[in-house]
């Protein structure tokens, strides 16, 4: 299919409409979204799977037979912290999220189409376009993985509300939105798919707006996951009792806490620090660095 | 003669991109010391460490993880730090530069073969400069905070850091050739890294280097080939540990064979049309 832009008719969500059909196929995309859904798809094969142990407490007391040992809401991957497929995605996501389109401005400036389509529509408005995207794109890869986890981990598992008398949460009260997670549970991990969408998206973003600021594609893809490890090792490497909430920037959108007490302004805060750092880049160096004539 | 100059012409050109990027790595180490220091100063005060703590601190990994929903699997987060800067740095250029100045080294070299030997050794010859880097810096530390260079390791800090089943009977006599393991893994993912972004490209490459070593740290297993980069798993730190030699020779001979079945691979690939696919 051929794309037809001039300057005319071309407004910011025309040009989206475009870079979503050229996302949409992209073969990264559709890798990366099918990585996604085989780690969790582990997931869901370990919980699926028949343990008559399971019900020998005798012998293995790990996975306790009480109805509140085994729900929906401590052992689908976003509210479970051991399984190899929880490992696999909480730390591969950053990479997931950028895959689907987070190269693309990079792509396009480095091959010269940028300087050819930046004389048909506006430069903010072609900017604005890659970024919504990408960020759809991030948003998309990282979130449908979890949401078929949710729903397919739900076939097997009775979606209990959690009782907190029962050691088998690692909710705490002062834990961001505990009290939605024992009330409301469902309501709470529908919420969280609301926040990683967007936290996947952001992380995109920022890898859009690396391309202002480095020339290699492959440098401006991985300048935020390698941001992302460098905040995760720093933040483990400090001590527990003094610093109490999750700092990590890959453990604090998982919707239960892992390592640390969760914190939502922290994870907000990530957010609004990744958004701001996208737009201010875009901002200052579009401006600047792409005056083609 | 041409092998050495495309050899040369490599390493001039990775050093000349790399200077900035290369500079995170002994920053790296600085601060993972600088924190095993206040670390220890906090448990110990006056306690002297050894260049061996550093280094068992650094590229140690993990040990064992034994999944349970009481203990959350908290990934090394130090070790993939380092080792996947190292992973990244060596990543970029072999690929790249085939599609720039590379298809001109590769026709003035006289042979894919050849071109893809120098590119085999560079990746050897990148290791050890990283390594050195690395372990040159974490050397300079020690010096400067007055610690012993290669006495003793000392195993009540590895266990509480590694949450390690210490071996006792050897772990003060750990011989000094056992830091060769991390350089020697690191050679082997690489290798595997540079087949699998010829493949595959960059961005999965890297991907696939991020997933074997989650995936190490996870299952501890001589398949997968992050476990022999973790010194808290070899033999004479960990009770159930790995035997070094054996690990050493695996890990060399296996870069060996991946060197190989990639060169087969290169010498039999339609570089053009998998650029027009790029």
């Amino acid at each position: 299919m051929r794309f037809h832009i001039s300057r005319k008719n071309c407004g910011w969500r025309k040009i989206l409409s475009m870079e979503l059909r050229k996302m949409l196929r992209t073969k990264a995309f559709w890798i990366s979204l099918a990585l996604g859904l085989a780690i969790v798809t582990l997931n869901t094969l370990y919980i699926a799977s028949p343990k008559e142990e399971w019900y020998d407490y005798g012998e293995n007391i790990l996975v306790n037979p009480m109805i509140y040992g085994s729900t929906l809401y401590n052992c689908w991957i976003g509210n479970e912290s051991f399984t190899f497929a929880f490992s696999m995605f909480y730390f591969l996501f950053p990479i997931l999220c950028i895959l689907p389109y987070g190269w693309s401005l990079c792509a396009e400036m480095q091959n010269g189409y940028l300087k050819n389509i930046a004389v048909r529509v506006r430069r903010k408005d072609y900017f604005k376009a890659k970024y919504g995207a990408a960020f759809l794109g991030g948003g998309l890869a990282g979130t449908i993985p979890l949401v078929v986890n949710f729903v397919a981990d739900a076939l097997f598992l009775p979606a209990i509300r959690p009782d907190l008398l029962y050691p088998y949460y690692s909710m705490q009260q002062v834990d961001f939105l505990a009290e939605l997670y024992c009330v409301r549970p469902l309501l709470f991990n529908l919420l969280y798919f609301v926040f990683s969408f967007v936290y996947f998206g952001l992380i995109a973003g920022c890898t859009v707006a690396c391309a202002f600021l480095v020339k290699s594609r492959i440098l401006g893809m991985l300048l935020p996951v390698g941001a992302f490890y460098v905040m995760h090792s720093v933040s483990m490497m400090l001590p527990y009792p003094q610093v109490l909430y999750e700092l990590s920037p890959i453990y604090c959108i998982h919707p239960t806490p892992v390592a640390r007490h969760a914190n939502g302004w922290i994870l907000f805060g990530y957010m609004a620090w990744m958004f701001l750092f996208a737009v201010l880049t875009g901002w200052i160096k579009g401006n600047e660095k792409y005056e083609i004539f | 003669m041409r092998f050495f100059r495309v050899l040369r012409c490599d390493l001039r050109l990775v050093l000349g991109r790399q200077w900035r990027y290369l500079l995170l790595l002994p920053t790296g180490m600085l601060l993972f010391c600088a924190n095993l220091y206040r670390w220890v100063q906090e448990m110990e005060p006056g306690a002297s460490l050894d260049l061996q703590d550093y280094l068992v601190y650094i590229f140690g990994g993990m040990g064992r993880y034994s999944p349970s929903p009481d203990e959350p699997f908290l990934f090394p987060g130090i070790w993939v730090c380092s080792v996947g800067l190292m992973l990244f740095l060596m990543l970029r250029y072999p690929r790249e530069e085939l599609y720039e100045s590379g298809q001109q080294q590769l026709l003035r070299s006289g042979g894919r073969c050849r071109y893809w030997i120098a590119k085999c050794v560079m990746q050897l010859v990148m290791t050890v400069c990283y390594f050195t880097l690395a372990y040159g810096t974490v050397l300079l530390f020690t010096l400067l905070t007055r610690g012993t260079l290669l006495e003793s390791l000392n195993g009540e800090w590895v266990e509480i850091l590694g949450r390690v089943n210490v071996n006792w009977d050897e772990i003060a006599q750990s011989p000094p050739w056992m830091y060769l393991m991390p350089p020697a893994t690191v050679l082997l993912m690489a290798g595997i890294q540079q087949i699998v972004s010829l493949l595959t490209g960059i961005s999965i490459g890297y991907l696939v280097s991020l997933g074997l070593m989650i995936a190490s740290a996870y299952f501890m297993t001589p398949w997968l080939a992050g476990n022999y980069g973790m010194l808290y798993r070899a033999g004479s730190v960990m009770a159930e540990g790995f035997a070094m030699e054996q690990s050493l020779l695996v890990c060399v001979l296996a870069w060996v064979l991946m060197s190989a079945a990639g060169g087969v691979y290169f010498c039999r690939m339609d570089i053009l049309k998998r650029e027009e696919l790029e």
